[in-house]
């Protein structure tokens, strides 16, 4: 009987847990899935745009399909398939510029694994860099005009094959 | 048992406390409060969407309120926060000194605009989505910045094909731009070689301004020209031994691009095997006005002013229509076009332009079209020039600084077919159920009889230039009719 009543409450515990993803809030859908090192290393990095220098967008799916659903059909946002959110940031003046290339400098340097990310594409010409790295379920892209623009963008959600099929011509959302 | 019994009911209580983890309903009521104790001028509403619905705005009026609303966000650490209260961000923009900022969960929102300059919004809502609550407040508009672009780089790109640069513009304005830059760049990278280390960085620099620019001119072409998904202009033949060419999109912007990169673009228009042109002339210059109807453009504005008369479609572009709109405009022809001068900057540059076509005598021959009509009247000026592709009127008028040009492409006759032609939700035959005036880009329909110079219509296309009644000064133009049948 003990073992019984110990099995239903561990059941009832489980069973409610696991219906989080459904009906819980979107904090607790977080928790069903832990941040990689990237992801966390992406986010603290958001939080350097109140020194200035760098702008800054994100976007996550659910507000992404809120948006635009009217405007696209069904077979355009399946596109999307598993996508969680996308950060960007871009380098507004020189001093932006030199604070997002040291943030970014184990990517920029172009190793073959950075914080769980393999390196995809590297073209180097001049000071000029493109290098996107990937892991199974992140994208991230960077693009440095040896200057004053960085652009780095960083996609959750979405792998290297689905981001070369989907990604290609380039995302481009307004909001 | 009882220790069973207890660690049952906590297992249950601590996962049934996992569900309660979502909105903290009492936290969202604290922060409302906290907002009624803020120094300065608070503008406050409460507005109720309906019975489960409402949305609460909150915004700054002046320094001292725009400085403790932010205290109370920091507070709360709500500029670099990803989720609040149990609601997760879900949208941010963070440009300069303004940031936007949507948080949504289990029903609430909460969405922050930070205009920078003592200006401020914050908006509470339950039972809305975000994109509802976006839509309320003031600093908000769809299309406004806040772009996120991620693009696969350029390079990337050359793998997959062999176009060169950005895919999102035309070929030939991308070849055009290299044309442009890239033989500078080989020179003085050829320079470079043999250059002193001092001449060298200051080649260096001189390529990184180059391709600088060059970025700079395809962001700029970007998002002017390649946007419009296809070559929206429209080609005129038979002027002068060349060619005009209007643009469908605004002029300032096509004013903007560079000439080498319009070489590109028309090499572009030229390259669909619609137009065909030798010399490139753009309609349009400072000081001007141009502009396109499209009998397409008349058919929809008679069908909007009677939608509801006729219980035709209520917004008159129902989906088949705007397909029809779409291969029409891109078919180009009929089309009636105007050009006139706005200033007398463009008045000046109308009257050089247009010399050629005002001097000319009735019975003169002049690139396939024939002097049909001519008036002098006190300085001005009126002539009419007619070919079976087209007719082309020209009027100059020194006193009023006012010099104006309006062709009419695919005969003048054309224009009525095709507005007659086409069909919108079964409708047709719409200049033969009524009179449609075009003056300058306004559009007048008139149910009942149209009078013109003495002559009365039941139906029909007209232009209404306005320099008939200056030249014959009390608007009758006797035997003269404009009507274009």
């Amino acid at each position: 009987m003990k073992r019984k009543i110990f099995l239903l409450a561990l059941f009832l515990f489980v069973g409610l847990g696991s219906m989080q993803p459904v009906m819980a809030t979107p904090s607790c859908n977080r928790q069903v899935k832990e941040k990689s090192e990237v992801e966390l290393y992406m986010q603290k990095l958001a939080k350097t745009r109140a020194a200035g220098g760098v702008d800054y967008a994100y976007i996550s799916v659910a507000m992404f399909k809120q948006m635009f659903s009217e405007m696209l059909a069904g077979d355009a946002l399946k596109v999307f398939g598993s996508l969680r959110y996308m950060r960007q940031f871009m380098s507004t003046n020189e001093v932006g510029y030199n604070r997002l290339k040291n943030a970014m400098l184990p990517f920029l340097n172009g190793d073959e694994e950075v914080m769980g990310m393999k390196l995809m594409v590297l073209n180097s010409e001049d000071n000029e860099q493109s290098i996107v790295y990937s892991s199974s379920d992140a994208i991230l892209v960077l693009s440095d005009d040896g200057g004053e623009e960085l652009r780095v963008a960083f996609i959750v959600g979405m792998g290297y094959s689905e981001f070369m099929e989907n990604g290609m011509d380039g995302f481009n959302f307004g909001f | 048992m009882k220790n069973i019994y207890t660690t049952f009911v906590l297992l249950f209580v601590f996962a049934a406390g996992l569900q309660a983890q979502g909105i903290d309903k009492r936290g969202v009521e604290t922060f409302i409060k906290e907002f009624s104790s803020l120094q300065g001028t608070l503008h406050s509403r409460e507005r109720h969407v309906d019975d489960k619905s409402w949305a609460r705005i909150f915004s700054s009026g002046d320094d001292e309120c725009y400085r403790s609303i932010k205290a109370l966000l920091n507070k709360h650490d709500l500029y670099f926060a990803e989720d609040f209260l149990g609601m997760e961000l879900l949208v941010c923009v963070s440009e300069e000194d303004s940031q936007q900022m949507g948080f949504w969960g289990d029903g609430y929102a909460l969405f922050i605009a930070d205009e920078h300059m003592s200006d401020i919004q914050v908006i509470i809502a339950k039972g809305l989505s975000l994109k509802e609550v976006m839509m309320m407040s003031s600093g908000f508009e769809m299309s406004s910045s806040g772009d996120i672009s991620i693009e696969a780089p350029a390079e990337l790109h050359v793998v997959q094909s062999d176009e060169t640069v950005r895919p999102l513009l035309p070929k030939e304005v991308i070849m055009a731009l290299f044309n442009h830059y890239q033989p500078r760049i080989d020179m003085l990278k050829d320079e470079k070689r043999t250059a002193t280390s001092e001449r060298a960085a200051a080649i260096e620099n001189e390529i990184k301004a180059i391709k600088k620019q060059w970025d700079d001119e395809i962001e700029l072409l970007r998002k002017n020209i390649a946007g419009l998904g296809g070559p929206s202009f429209v080609y005129i033949p038979c002027i002068d031994e060349s060619f005009l060419v209007a643009p469908m999109l605004d002029e300032q912007e096509w004013m903007s691009v560079q000439p080498h990169a319009r070489e590109g673009i028309l090499d572009w228009i030229n390259g669909t095997g619609f137009y065909k042109g030798r010399d490139k002339n753009i309609i349009g210059k400072n000081g001007q006005r141009s502009g396109v109807e499209h009998p397409m453009f008349v058919v929809a504005e008679y069908v909007k002013r009677h939608s509801d008369k006729k219980s035709w479609q209520a917004s008159g572009y129902s989906p088949t229509m705007e397909a029809i709109f779409k291969n029409e405009i891109q078919g180009g022809t009929p089309l009636y076009l105007y050009r006139v001068s706005d200033t007398e900057e463009g008045y000046n540059i109308m009257v050089k332009d247009l010399e050629q076509l005002l001097c000319r005598n009735i019975g003169a021959k002049y690139n396939n079209m024939k002097v049909t009509n001519r008036i002098e009247k006190d300085g001005m000026r009126f002539v009419q020039y007619y070919s079976p592709a087209g007719v082309v009127l020209v009027f100059d008028s020194p006193a009023d600084k006012l010099c104006r040009m309006d062709v009419i492409i695919g005969g003048a006759g054309a224009f009525e077919n095709a507005v007659n032609d086409c069909t919108v939700d079964g409708i047709t035959g719409v200049a033969q159920k009524c009179n449609i005036v075009i003056n300058l880009g306004n559009i007048e329909i008139i149910e009942g009889p149209y009078e013109k110079n003495g002559v009365s219509f039941d139906c029909g296309v007209h232009f209404e230039t306005g320099y008939w009644e200056k030249l014959t000064g009390n608007g009758k133009v006797k035997g003269e009719s404009r009507r274009l049948r």
